[in-house]
């Protein structure tokens, strides 16, 4: 059906050209950068036609020959936002004078346009990119950053219950992901399964998550993907506004609120401010059947951020706060084998837990804090551009263990980890010449890591980290070509105990280097269709955690031995991505293979561990080669002007190919489906919209045989309703909202939850949304 | 003419700041701060001894028999105990934390109606040798904390003495709990094992 589209766009191109002009008209112009700078080569052409021209030295460009009608005109250069004009030569000559906006230096890499132009998508990026608009993040709000990006294409979650989620992109997650938030690599102790990301889920204006190796900008970890985190943007018209956020969650009890104010002076032109706070509290989860005992939370976060801008300079300096205390299900904290199969035979809590608020032992308490400066200044020519960057980030996580000898639980943390991260990034991309530009970096990170407690599973360390690199991109007619490397250095030096868990510290110091690199081109072979292939490779050293660890993991009772001597890990994909963008539908799917040489994963011994607590199954970080293939994407259409649908889906197929077994805890094939209604406007009531959505996941049937206490559970199908609407209330306007998951309540268990042993996943939940604009806030 | 002013203020003020943030970072960078450990820092609250006394309750000779465990609980050692066949011990455990030089022993005391040791004879002694008479909690509910091995046979035979010190959690509901737990599998959230360990019996004539 698409082909057939995309041929009668060309049959229209096709009359178009052949259509000898009546009446000639002329339309004229100059295109210059913000700054006044001119801007050669600039393409210009005419939507919906083949009628096409270039600027000039000067920045000048004409079209002599048209047609008595009206265009739309799109300017496309690389570097700038693509732009779009609509010009009516019914009347006469134009003359059309331009002024294009530069892109942010990393937004070259992956093109984030709010107006999300037709032209811009089908070039956005050389690998697949799931995004969630402020329109969309506005549905989700008060959930967790996982469970936020649960419904993109290719990306899943790593639960540990209700209260921790870490997203999984394309089967990978942890430390092969880089999480960006407000421009900064966030640094946390993203070693473990149950550490999900340190993020106010109420801060970030956008979301986008790059599918696959990311290119060279990111430094290394990113092997499976990168989140890029965006606050909104600084205001810089006078005036001041801001919005409250409310909402409620049925199941949990959940109350969770956010203040947005911000503003942007009469007197002093181009500076911003913004004050942002946020909270969330939530009682214990619900399933179908039993309360999950001991899974509340509570999260308190604070932003600020101020700016200065004109038109060659840009300073701004944000700082953020996160912090969390939250509950673990005690039922998963079993220290010993007997009890873990007595648990897992029993299916559901032993206890019968009563609903509360309050939050025991085992559990988390978190904090997070940002600071980061950036400054940005254009030297002279157009589209030059050098950036600085400095981040100061402290991370802080304690964990409370339900066990003890004697019985009762220390108030003391298990574990209390603090990491002190301070990164410099400077980056320069050059004026562009041709049609081509070069972007150029250089980073520096330091790291110390102190264990102030009682426990030692992970090691004090001192890590330093340096990078270069350069990339390249070349555009010209409907093609794009980009090309990039990078060399990282890291020293690390940790303080392990002599004999693994036991003796008296000692230093060990690894020193890691590699290259990576990427190669990729995007062709747009028709007007509405672009396809691109990246060829990236990318490694990353192992964590402190693959390295070091010794001892009793609590809710898997498994023991894990680290190992000092393991190398770096690499990979080396290759991904297609099929774009197709038109005024009804919309289509990105992606298909890759990403192989892996030295894949560090834990290997099951033969031999357990005798401890004082009984005898434990014996893991031990290993290294093999891997291969991970798949397919995801996303295709929506508008059936009607008040009707769309949508499909996702994603299939991850992951092999030990070194020893010849599939991956354990890989995700299931998903698929969701989403239908949206418009409503008229009625009364106060405007901008009124009914979606269905359904997630159907399947059994997951490949895995490794008798490593795992209990097979993959079953599939599942889970139904939800979400209704929202705008209130006119005087001058102002209320967005509410109410939505429905798991309709029909029903009992299941994911494969890639902690908890599946022991536990059903929450049951239906009501959420309850309401924002309310003050101010002159403007929505987009 | 003011608010160029105060633009080339905050012109002047943005390549500073860069700069600064440079400086900063680049000061930073090169700072060196060594992050070594407090030798005494990870200290746990542990067992690493566990001692078995055995008196024998005819001639009064004593003999032990001790297994211990490293800072991570894994077992390091363990001495095999020795009887000789038809006799009775009264025998008594103890628990150390030879790190902080702490009698693990007292804690059990003190908090005694929430634990309780339970022992299983395994191996061919198991037809003959038999483990009674544990001492009792503030309830009058079984302990443990001492109790008699008897031997019944008149051959030289081999075993081993699994000892389990459990312990009841809040949500338990003492003494209930405390006397059903007929010893097997632990109930999650209810009960849990502090101590596992099997020592190896040797029965000489």
């Amino acid at each position: 059906m698409s082909a057939i589209q995309s041929c009668r766009l060309l049959l229209a191109a096709l009359i178009l050209i052949s259509v000898t002009p009546a009446n000639a008209q002329k339309l004229d112009g100059v295109v210059t950068d913000a700054v006044g700078e001119s801007i050669p080569g600039v393409q210009i052409f005419l939507q919906g036609t083949s009628i096409g021209t270039v600027t000039d030295k000067a920045g000048r460009f004409e079209f002599n020959t048209l047609e008595l009608s009206s265009y739309t005109v799109v300017f496309k250069f690389i570097g700038f936002r693509t732009a779009s004009h609509r010009v009516d030569l019914t009347k006469g000559d134009i003359t059309l004078n331009i002024a294009l906006v530069q892109e942010a230096i990393e937004i070259a890499e992956v093109t984030v346009t709010a107006e999300g132009t037709t032209q811009s998508f089908l070039t956005r990026a050389p690998v697949a990119v799931s995004t969630l608009s402020p329109e969309e993040l506005s549905d989700v709000r008060g959930q967790s950053l996982g469970e936020t990006l649960a419904h993109l294409p290719g990306i899943t979650t790593l639960t540990t219950g209700p209260t921790i989620s870490k997203p999984v992109v394309r089967g990978l997650h942890s430390d092969r992901l880089v999480i960006m938030n407000a421009g900064v690599r966030q640094e946390g102790q993203q070693w473990g399964g149950e550490h999900a990301p340190e993020i106010d889920p109420f801060s970030p204006d956008r979301i986008e998550v790059v599918r696959g190796a990311a290119g060279v900008e990111y430094g290394v970890g990113a092997i499976g993907g990168v989140i890029r985190i965006e606050p909104r943007e600084l205001p810089d018209r006078p005036g001041y506004g801001g919005q409250l956020l409310i909402n409620g969650f049925s199941n949990s009890g959940q109350g969770s609120g956010s203040l947005h104010v911000e503003g942007s002076p009469q007197s002093i032109q181009g500076l911003g401010w913004r004050v942002q706070t946020s909270g969330r509290a939530a009682g214990d989860a619900h399933t179908p059947d039993y309360v999950l005992g001991n899974t509340a939370f509570r999260e308190l976060n604070g932003s600020g951020a101020v700016g200065f801008h004109n038109s060659r300079f840009g300073v701004e300096s944000f700082v953020s706060h996160f912090s969390t205390e939250l509950g673990i299900f005690r039922g998963s904290h079993i220290n010993t084998i007997e009890g873990l199969l007595a648990a897992i035979e029993l299916g559901r809590p032993a206890v019968a837990y009563d609903f509360g608020y309050d939050i025991d032992v085992p559990k988390q308490e978190v904090a997070h804090t940002v600071l980061a400066l950036k400054g940005h200044w254009q030297p002279g020519a157009a589209g030059s551009v050098l950036e600085v960057k400095y981040g100061l980030q402290r991370n802080s996580r304690k964990e409370y263990d339900a066990h003890r000898i004697g019985g009762r639980p220390s108030d003391r943390p298990a574990f209390d980890l603090t990491l002190l991260s301070q990164s410099v990034d400077v980056k320069y991309r050059t004026n562009p010449t041709g049609n081509a530009f070069a972007v150029f970096g250089a980073s520096g990170l330091t790291q110390g890591n102190e264990n102030g407690s009682l426990g030692y599973l992970i090691p004090n360390f001192r890590a330093l980290t340096g990078g270069l690199f350069a990339r390249g991109l070349w555009s010209k007619g409907t093609v794009n070509l980009e090309a990039g490397t990078r060399f990282d250095y890291r020293w690390m030096r940790a303080f392990p105990r002599e004999f693994q868990g036991t003796g008296s510290f000692e230093k060990d110091v690894r020193r890691f280097n590699s290259l990576s690199g990427v190669a990729s081109a995007i062709w747009q072979f028709l007007p509405s269709w672009s396809a691109a292939v990246n060829l990236g490779t990318a490694w990353r050293p192992p964590n402190m955690s693959e390295l070091y660890s010794f001892g009793l993991h609590h809710g898997t009772a498994q023991f894990e031995i680290g190992d000092r001597a393991l190398g770096a890990e690499r990979s080396m994909s290759i991904d297609g991505t099929l774009r197709h963008a038109s005024g009804r539908a919309n289509l990105e799917v992606g298909i890759y293979v990403n192989r892996f040489a030295d894949f560090i994963y834990l290997f099951p011994e033969a031999e357990p561990t005798i401890t004082i607590r009984g005898v434990f199954p014996t893991f031990s970080y290993r290294q093999t080669d891997a291969r991970l293939a798949g397919i995801d994407g996303l295709v929506e259409y508008s059936l009607t002007k008040f009707l769309k649908a949508g499909v996702s889906g994603s299939m991850v197929r992951a092999r030990d190919t070194g020893n010849d077994i599939d991956l354990i805890n890989m995700p299931a094939d998903r698929l969701h489906l989403h239908a949206a209604f418009q409503l008229p406007d009625r009364g106060a009531f405007n901008s009124s919209e009914v979606e269905l959505g359904s997630l159907h996941v399947t059994k997951q049937t490949r895995f490794p045989a008798g490593v795992d206490y209990a097979d993959p559970p079953d599939g599942y199908n889970l139904i939800e309703i979400d209704l929202r609407t705008s209130i006119n209330v005087g001058t102002t306007h209320v967005d509410v909202g109410l939505s429905v998951k798991n309709i029909f309540n029903t009992s299941y268990r994911d494969y890639l939850s902690r908890y599946r042993y022991f536990v059903d996943e929450p049951g239906r939940t009501a959420i309850l949304r309401v924002r309310l604009p003050l101010g002159t806030y403007n929505d987009r | 003419m003011k608010n160029d002013s105060k633009l080339n203020y905050f012109t002047t003020l943005a390549k500073h700041a860069i700069l600064f943030s440079l400086a900063i970072g680049l000061i930073v960078l090169s700072g060196c701060d060594s992050n070594e450990p407090d030798p005494d820092a990870g200290e746990q609250e542990v067992i690493t001894d566990i001692i078995m006394t055995l008196t024998n309750e005819t001639t009064g000779s004593v003999t032990s028999a001790r297994a211990e465990f490293d800072e991570a609980g894994v077992l390091q050692s363990v001495e095999t105990v020795s009887i000789q066949a038809g006799t009775t011990h009264s025998v008594s455990m103890e628990f150390l934390n030879e790190i902080e030089g702490d009698d693990i022993t007292e804690e059990i005391e003190e908090e005694d109606e929430f634990h309780q040791l339970v022992y299983a004879v395994g191996g061919s002694a198991a037809a003959r040798t038999t483990i009674t008479n544990r001492d009792t909690d503030g309830n009058g509910n079984p302990l443990g904390l001492s109790f008699t091995l008897t031997d019944t046979g008149a051959t030289a035979s081999s075993g081993t003495i699994n000892v389990t010190l459990r312990h009841y959690e809040e949500d338990a509901q003492l003494p209930d709990d405390k006397v059903n737990d007929d010893g097997g599998s632990e109930i999650p959230g209810i009960v849990e094992n502090d101590v596992d360990v099997t020592f190896p019996l040797s029965i000489t004539v």
